[in-house]
This record gives C-alpha cells, sequence and structure tokens, in this order.
C-alpha cells in the first residue's frame, strides 16, 4: 500500500484534535504555576465542572453550544477567582506542600461534588447539528467539530500571546513570575494581578472542559486523569511557558495519533514515555527555564 | 412451672426468628461506573422489599448492608469487615473483575458464601471454589454467543477494539478462538486496544477504519462504548462497515446517554433486557422498579433482582443459612433450576456458574422510547454456551 | 520523645483484647505508615517530592508474591528479596531522577512508576496482568491476623529506629546540607547526586518491605499497587501527619486509615470527608497531627 496522503492528514488532524483539547487543560496549569509558584492538583478538576456546567446550562440542546462555552467561561473566571482568595491566599507563605495538599483536597472535593449535585451517571450532549456531519479532505472524513476545537485553542493562544506579549497586564503577568517583591515595590498591585492569572487559568480549564462534551463523555472520574494529563503537557513543554504547553500538546496530541499505528500494544505508556525520555534530555522540558530563584 | 419454661423457649424462638439474614453487598459506588453500582443497589433492595413483604425467609427478614467495593485492597478490608464485624451471612455482588477475584477467596476461606452478580471474568468461576456462586452469564458465554452469530454471517475480515485490560482482552480470546472453530477461514486485520477508561478514541477509530474491516467485534463497554459510538459516527465508522457486535452494547446506562444519537443496526447483547421477556413476571417487575426509581432497570438491577431472588429459592430449599446446606441446594438434583425474570436460571454444580438463554438485538430508535432499543430481539439458547469446565463434580 | 513509649506498649497488647478486624485494620495502618516514613526520607531529608514511590511498594510486593506462588518460597523468606528488588528498582529511577529537582522530579519519578505500573499491568504471563496475583497462600507467623500484626509493627519499628538513626548521623545531616543549599554543600566536599541517590534508594528499599507486607495482609497483588495514587496515599499520610517529625508519618496514616475505614464503612462519600479535613488541616492546623503536640516545625 503506497502512502496515503489522506490517511496521513487525517491522522495528522486527530492528532491537533487531541493537542487542541490538551492545550486549554494544560495552559492556565502552566499559567498558574508561571506566576502564582501553585502546583494546582484540582487544574482537572475544573475542566470536568465546565463539561459538567455546559451540561447543565443548555440543557440537553446541542444548539446552544456557543452561548453556552461563553457562559461556562464567565463561570471559571468568578470561581478561579473565588477559589483563589478564600483558599489559596493563606497558603502563599507556606512550603510548597501545604499547597499541593490544599489543591488536592480540592480535588476530592469537587470530585464527589459534582457527583452530588449531578449523580453518577455520564452525561454527554452531541455536536451542534451544523457541525454533525464529516467533512472530507483528500478522500478520508472527519468530524467537523474538531476543526472547531482545533481553531478555538488556535484563536486562545493567539489571544494569550497578544495579552502577555502586547499589554500592560501581559508585561506584569510575565513580570510576577520573575520577581514579585519587585513588581509590588513598584506599586503594582500584585494580589489582583495574582488573583486574575489564577481565574483565567480556571476559565480556560472550564473552556476546555466545556469544549470537549459534544465529542465526549463527562463523569466524576474524568478530573482524576485530566490532571495528569495536563501536569504531562506542561512538564514536556517547560513549566511558565505558553509555547511550550502548545508544544507539549502538540507533540502528545500526535504521538497518541502515530503511535496507535506503530505500536498499537503499549499504547497506553506512550505519553509516560514521551515524558520520561523529555525529563532526561532536558530536565525542565523542552521550552523551560530552570526556576527563577525566589526571593 | 413447665408452662413458663415453653414462654421463655418461645420467646426466644420468637428472638432467634426475627433475626434478620444479613448480606453484605459489595457493589462500585463511586468514581466512574457508579451507575452500575447503583443500578445493582436498586434492584437488589427491590427484590429484598418484596421478599420481606411476603413475610421474609424461613420467617426471617432480609437485611441488605451496601458497601463500595472500590479497589481491591479496600474491597477485602470490607469483606473482611462485614464477615467478621457485621457478621454477614452471605457476600453479594461486585462489579469488578478484579475485585472479584480478591474478594472470592477471602469470601471462601471465612466459608462465607458470595453470590456474584456481574462481575463478568469465567476466571471466577474456574478457580472451582466451593463457596462462590454466580448467577449471572459471564464474558466467555458472551463471546461464544457473539461468535454464533459471527459464524452466520458472510465476513471475513474481522477486526477488534477494546479496553486494554482483562475484560477486554480474554473477550476477545474466547470470541475469536470460538469463531476459528465455526468459521476457519476468518482474517484478523486489525486490533486496537484503548486504556480502559479513555476519552479519545479518535486516533483508534481511523487506524481501524484504515484496515478496512467487514465486521467488528468490540467490548467496550460503558462510559467507553458511548465515548466511542460519538466519536465514530462522525469519522462515518459504521457506514463503513457492514456488522458491529459487542457484547454489552446493550446496556441502559449506555444507551440511554447516547439517546437518539444512537447508531442504529448494531448486534449487541445484555445481560438483561427490560422489554424481554414479555412474561407478566417482567412486566410486574419492570412497572414496579420504573415507579420507585424513575427510570427502566438497566441489566444491573435485573441480575441483582434475579440473583437476590435465587439465592432467596436456595434458602428455602436448604431450609436454612448454613451456608453448606445452601452449597447444597445450589448443587442439587443436576444444579438448582430457578425462574426469574429473564427466564430460567440453571446452576451447573460443578463450577456454579448459571446458565440461561442470551438476549441479543439490533439497536433501532423508535418513537416509544428517548434512546434506542432491541429490535428485532434475537434469544441465543442456554444450551449453545454452555462451555466446559476444569472443576470436577 | 516521651510519649512513643506508652504508645508503644499500648500497641502491643491491644491485639489481645480487639477483635479481630479492627487489628487487620491497625495492621494496614502500619504498613501504610511504613511506606509513608520511607516516602519521608525522601520528601524531609531530600526535599524532593517524589510522586512514584509506588513502584517500590509495587515491586516489593510482586517480588514476594511472585515468589510465593512460582517458587514456591514460604512468605517469610522472600521479605530480603523485597528489599533489595525494590532498592534495585530505586537505583535505575533514582539515577535518572535525582539529578532534577522540584516539580521536574517529581514528573519524573511520576513518569517512571506509571511506566512500570503499564509494564505490570500488561504482562499476563509473568505478572498476571490486571488480573494480578489472587490467592497467595501466606504461611507461619504471618499467616494470622494477630500474627501480621506484630510482624508488621516490628518492621515498621525497626524501619523507625533506622530512621532515626539516620536523621541523627553523619549521613543524615551530609542529606540536609544538600537539601537547604546545594551549592555550599558542593564547596564542602559533599557529592549531592551521591547522596541524594543513596538516600532514595534507602527509601526504596523501605517501601519494599511495606509492599511485602501488603501482600500477607492482602493474600493478592495487583497492579494498582504501583499506580500513583498509591503514592498519593503516602503523600498524604506524611503530610497529614507532619512530615518534619520522624513520628509524623506514622500517625499520619494510621489517622487516615482509621478515618478511611470508619467513613467507607458509613458512607459512599469518602473523597469528600478526606477532602473537608484536609482543607481544615491545611487552613487551620498546617503543622500537622504531629505538629498538634507543640513541637516546632524544623521546614522553614
Amino acid at each position: 500500500m503506497g502512502f496515503d496522503l489522506g490517511f496521513f492528514v487525517q491522522q495528522f488532524l486527530t492528532g491537533l484534535a487531541t493537542a487542541s483539547t490538551l492545550f486549554l487543560l494544560a495552559v492556565g496549569l502552566s499559567l498558574i504555576f508561571g506566576a502564582l509558584g501553585i502546583v494546582n492538583f484540582a487544574h482537572g478538576s475544573f475542566y470536568m465542572l465546565g463539561a459538567y456546567l455546559l451540561f447543565w446550562v443548555v440543557r440537553g440542546n446541542p444548539e446552544g453550544l456557543w452561548w453556552g462555552m461563553a457562559v461556562v467561561a464567565a463561570i471559571g473566571l468568578v470561581l478561579g477567582a473565588l477559589v483563589e482568595r478564600i483558599f489559596l491566599r493563606p497558603v502563599y507563605p507556606r512550603p510548597e506542600h501545604h499547597q499541593i495538599l490544599l489543591t488536592y483536597a480540592l480535588l476530592l472535593v469537587i470530585e464527589d461534588g459534582v457527583k452530588i449535585l449531578f449523580g453518577s451517571a455520564y452525561k454527554s450532549l452531541g455536536p451542534p447539528s451544523a457541525l454533525s456531519m464529516p467533512v472530507w479532505i483528500l478522500g478520508a472524513p472527519f468530524p467537523a467539530y474538531y476543526l472547531v476545537q482545533i481553531l478555538l485553542a488556535a484563536a486562545v493562544a493567539m489571544l494569550l500571546w497578544l495579552l502577555l506579549k502586547r499589554t500592560r497586564v501581559g508585561l506584569w503577568i510575565r513580570a510576577v513570575t520573575q520577581d514579585r517583591e519587585m513588581l509590588e515595590a513598584l506599586g503594582v498591585p500584585v494580589p489582583r494581578l495574582l488573583t486574575g492569572v489564577f481565574a483565567l487559568g480556571i476559565a480556560l480549564a472550564a473552556l476546555g472542559g466545556a469544549a470537549t462534551l459534544p465529542m465526549q463523555t463527562v463523569s466524576p472520574g474524568v478530573a482524576v486523569e485530566a490532571v495528569i494529563s495536563a501536569f504531562i503537557v506542561v512538564v514536556v513543554g517547560g513549566l511558565g511557558s505558553i509555547w511550550g504547553s502548545l508544544l507539549g500538546a502538540f507533540l502528545i496530541g500526535e504521538i497518541q495519533a502515530f503511535g496507535v499505528m506503530i505500536w498499537p500494544e503499549f499504547s497506553i505508556a506512550f505519553v509516560y514515555l514521551l515524558m520520561a525520555v523529555v525529563l532526561l534530555v532536558r530536565p525542565f522540558g523542552l521550552l523551560g527555564r530552570p526556576p527563577a530563584v525566589r526571593t | 412451672m413447665k408452662r413458663f419454661f415453653l414462654f421463655m423457649l418461645g420467646l426466644l424462638g420468637l428472638a432467634l426468628a426475627a433475626e434478620p439474614i444479613k448480606i453484605g453487598a459489595l457493589y462500585i459506588l463511586s468514581g466512574n461506573f457508579a451507575n452500575y453500582g447503583q443500578a445493582s443497589k436498586e434492584g437488589a433492595s427491590l427484590a429484598a422489599e418484596e421478599i420481606n413483604a411476603a413475610g421474609g425467609l424461613l420467617g426471617r427478614p432480609i437485611e441488605l448492608i451496601f458497601v463500595d467495593h472500590g479497589k481491591p485492597d479496600q474491597a477485602v478490608r470490607e469483606a473482611k469487615r462485614l464477615i467478621l464485624e457485621e457478621k454477614v451471612d452471605f457476600l453479594f455482588g461486585i462489579d469488578s473483575s478484579s475485585v472479584s477475584l480478591a474478594v472470592a477467596p477471602v469470601a471462601n476461606e471465612y466459608k462465607v458464601p458470595l453470590i456474584v452478580t456481574h462481575a463478568a471474568t469465567p476466571r471466577l468461576t474456574e478457580m472451582c471454589l466451593p463457596y462462590v456462586f454466580r448467577t449471572s452469564n459471564n464474558a466467555r458465554m458472551d463471546s461464544w454467543a457473539a461468535a454464533a452469530f459471527a459464524a452466520k454471517k458472510p465476513y471475513k475480515r474481522w477486526a477488534n477494539i477494546g479496553p486494554d485490560y482483562e475484560f477486554g482482552r480474554v473477550s476477545w480470546e474466547d470470541f475469536i478462538t470460538r469463531l476459528r472453530e465455526l468459521k476457519p477461514d476468518v482474517e484478523v486485520v486489525s486490533e486496537q486496544w484503548p486504556k480502559f477508561g479513555s476519552s479519545d478514541y479518535s486516533s483508534y477509530i481511523t487506524a481501524l477504519m484504515r484496515a478496512r474491516p467487514e465486521a467488528v467485534f468490540s467490548s467496550l463497554w460503558g462510559g467507553d462504548f458511548v465515548t466511542f459510538a460519538k466519536q465514530a459516527i462522525p469519522y462515518g465508522f459504521f457506514k463503513s462497515i457492514k456488522f458491529y457486535v459487542n457484547p454489552t452494547g446493550g446496556a441502559l446506562q449506555a444507551l440511554e446517554p447516547l439517546g437518539k444519537n444512537a447508531p442504529e443496526g448494531l448486534l449487541v447483547g445484555t445481560r438483561y433486557w427490560f422489554l424481554y421477556p414479555k412474561t407478566e413476571k417482567n412486566q410486574a417487575f419492570v412497572k414496579k422498579y420504573y415507579e420507585k426509581y424513575g427510570h427502566y432497570p438497566s441489566y444491573n438491577a435485573g441480575e441483582a433482582y434475579s440473583g437476590l431472588w435465587m439465592l432467596a429459592a436456595a434458602i428455602k430449599k436448604a431450609g436454612s443459612t448454613e451456608p453448606d446446606a445452601v452449597k447444597a441446594a445450589f448443587e442439587a438434583d443436576g444444579g438448582l433450576k430457578f425462574e426469574s425474570i429473564e427466564g430460567t436460571k440453571w446452576m451447573r454444580p460443578a463450577d456454579h456458574q448459571v446458565f440461561e438463554d442470551l438476549v441479543w438485538g439490533y439497536t433501532k430508535l423508535t418513537p416509544d422510547y428517548p434512546f434506542a432499543i432491541l429490535e428485532p430481539i434475537i434469544v441465543v439458547p442456554a444450551k449453545d454456551t454452555i462451555y466446559p469446565t476444569k472443576c470436577a463434580k | 520523645m516521651r510519649v512513643w513509649l506508652p504508645a508503644l506498649l499500648v500497641l502491643l497488647l491491644l491485639p489481645l483484647f480487639l477483635p479481630r478486624y479492627p487489628v487487620e485494620v491497625l495492621t494496614q495502618g502500619f504498613i501504610l505508615a511504613l511506606f509513608a516514613s520511607a516516602f519521608n526520607l525522601v520528601f524531609f531529608q531530600l526535599g524532593l517530592l517524589s510522586f512514584g514511590h509506588a513502584a517500590f511498594f509495587g515491586v516489593g510486593a510482586y517480588t514476594a508474591a511472585l515468589l510465593v506462588t512460582k517458587a514456591g518460597w514460604p512468605y517469610l523468606l522472600t521479605l530480603p528479596a523485597a528489599i533489595v528488588i525494590a532498592a534495585l528498582f530505586a537505583l535505575g529511577i533514582g539515577f535518572f531522577s535525582v539529578r532534577t529537582s522540584r516539580i521536574y522530579f517529581t514528573m519524573l519519578t511520576l513518569a517512571f512508576a506509571q511506566l512500570l505500573w503499564a509494564i505490570v499491568h500488561k504482562w499476563y504471563a509473568f505478572t498476571g496482568g490486571d488480573n494480578g496475583i489472587p490467592g497467595i497462600p501466606v504461611g507461619g507467623f504471618a499467616a494470622s491476623a494477630t500474627g501480621l500484626y506484630y510482624l508488621a509493627l516490628f518492621l515498621l519499628g525497626t524501619g523507625l529506629y533506622f530512621l532515626y538513626r539516620l536523621d541523627r548521623s553523619p549521613f543524615g545531616y551530609a542529606l540536609r546540607a544538600v537539601r537547604d543549599n546545594e551549592a555550599r554543600a558542593e564547596a564542602i566536599g559533599l557529592s549531592p547526586f551521591g547522596l541524594r541517590l543513596s538516600g532514595f534508594v534507602i527509601s526504596g528499599a523501605l517501601a519494599g518491605a511495606a509492599g511485602f507486607l501488603q501482600v500477607a495482609w492482602q493474600r493478592s497483588a495487583f497492579p494498582d499497587f504501583l499506580y500513583w495514587t498509591k503514592s498519593a496515599e503516602a503523600i498524604i499520610a506524611a503530610i497529614l501527619g507532619g512530615s518534619a517529625h520522624l513520628l509524623g508519618p506514622t500517625i499520619g496514616a494510621l489517622a487516615f486509615v482509621e478515618l478511611g475505614a470508619f467513613v467507607q464503612a458509613r458512607t459512599e462519600y469518602w473523597p469528600l470527608v478526606l477532602g473537608l479535613v484536609l482543607l481544615f488541616l491545611v487552613l487551620f492546623f498546617p503543622r500537622g497531627l504531629a505538629g498538634l503536640s507543640g513541637r516546632r516545625d524544623a521546614r522553614g
């Protein structure tokens, strides 16, 4: 069988769709770690919550997807801000492992929380009718909705880049990853900035989760798997680096897509293998830098 | 004096008679598959209610103690607690195959009979433990039934997509081995093994389609099946193959979330289907269940309900709750035959595995239900699924 | 630390008064205590959060399980093998991991442990795959609940004493020197890599001993002994009890197991209860349960 371009493109795009979900999930984690220095174990929980909230908000109507996602993102911002103020601020001065325990505790609470609120059955939603037919690319079918996810991730990446590189707030965010005290000394309202960054990270996770609902299901166990995936992406790409998250997501998405062809037996181990290899060669991730010395 | 003595004896008898028969029921009640355990809990509770309303068993009420079995170490600990602290007379339930394999030897060691109503690994009964019984059918019978269907079709190019753990692997092995016996010219063109509980099947779907199979066997179940179907439809997967068979695809826990998006024409099996058989007994059960819980009984509910009733029948036949008496009741007369809502359940004395007619059907959307139902229904007679056992008798 | 002596006496006498089930739960607590203390060696003395310690626990367990079921060894004899094999795996994984630090170390240890889990999960011929190794015959002293209780208590006590001596030894000081200021430690002639690796290997060996005990308790071995949620148990226990205190992980482990057994018997919402308890403790009792006694937290 000769080289089938249509199939190759199909697999490549499939990998991109996976990467899009991973990027939305992981970029918030990376931002939060970069700016706040917090390893957010509950990140996957907000991703999962985003999916549940979308399900609840649109009440089974797939056409409501667009405004539903906007609502979920807004809820994510508010929720993130609240969590940061109430739970995270008290533990900033504490050693790292307290923060880890705190975010892990949030993971546990949210996991059972959604079970109580929504029940334990899988929740599912179809894609909007305009997007439920395949798109034909070089003779191979490809789900139209996946293209939307890819575009969404690209748009988010673009907007984040603009925010970080072209706005003053973005400058502050980049600065706070380097030297928080100096920034405060310069009169920047750092506590509010940190709240904002955390809220943004959570909103991105929630949006990512909501975006997957038309093609996947959500159940209380999703959070745990998601946070592990998020960590892998972020670590492979390099903590604190947006481009790193993009690169990490891309690599993992494509490895999943093509690895299944090459070594189907061991597909459950690919990501861990990739992570181990990357960390052995570049201990701070592909695009990461050694952590700044915190004064 | 004599009257007083008799009176005390009577009181004692009454006290003993009122003492409940305690049954420790271990099901998954948290995490991803909690709705399966929840359905079993509902079915078993309904059965217990009915039994108690009719006067209990041997004059004693049944008391069900439900416990979340979780992972094997938690399950073993809970089983021990039920046996040692709650002093249960029987253990019941178990969703996860690996948990059943961990708990069965423990129950056996303590001589507390374990009645399994869901866990489907054939290995459980092949351990030949004297105090372990299974009242539901297992994965090998499902695979043999699927192979029987497959052998009648003209398709030669077969592929598999299943969850990468024992259930998925053994289901496929049993299926393809049996199919090759019945139809030697089949060819396996692809095997895909996504992680159990995976959320993204896209690359497996495209890889599967690339191999251009005519027919696909799949043991993806529960949420995995739903996610897979949702992702496969937009790839045109179901249109690209001629035949799709899945032994657990007929579970309501999968069909309900798919709703009107379910692909039609898939041949799926289920261990109990609420619309079959159309007997009074079954319809009464479905009506009662729906009124009490607000949804239709899935196979877990049906099997838990029937399982408890079958245990009750064995206890009645034994006239006691003594483990050896109940064991003998299950084994006597060529193996206990029980008329359940699903039909006749027969327990093979050698390995304590129940055999019954298996319900399969093609998925079809109808206006009567918000989810796909099975139509037409095809029944695989029990005798076609009886495989040899290595347990002696 | 005079409080531990009467506590030890009580623990020694408990099996004489308690029914079997509470004895079994306590034994499970001792096993987790040993595992958490092993983890804490790396966490406290080296300042590294390992998310892959379940690998060593699992390797110790499977070594014992396989030797008993496939080679017919008597159970008690497998202890040295479990310790040595776990130590070897710690040597291999540690060799690559201790060169990194902080979150990267954590993720690398996670990656290795998950890879190991995947291998065990799939290698049906050798490890039994995801079916695990059920029905393991445990003979001799450890076959009874009381016997296993004392064995677990003995191993825990030995492990803790060993860690106590290590903490006060030059080796322990060297480890903490590397933890606190690697550059300075190197300047005075210490080798951070060698020291970290040694600490990691010792930690792995102790975790393997805990795995050995688990096999007797459960009479089976399953791949989820190596899954990251098992590592998380040790982490929670250590932090819950207070990682700066030698007995912290032990106290945390016993609390975790007892609370877990209590809650899981009554409700399916154990994650919620655990989460709320942890939130409460972190926000209001940051020094952990051991810190409740008022001992100062040595770590800044």
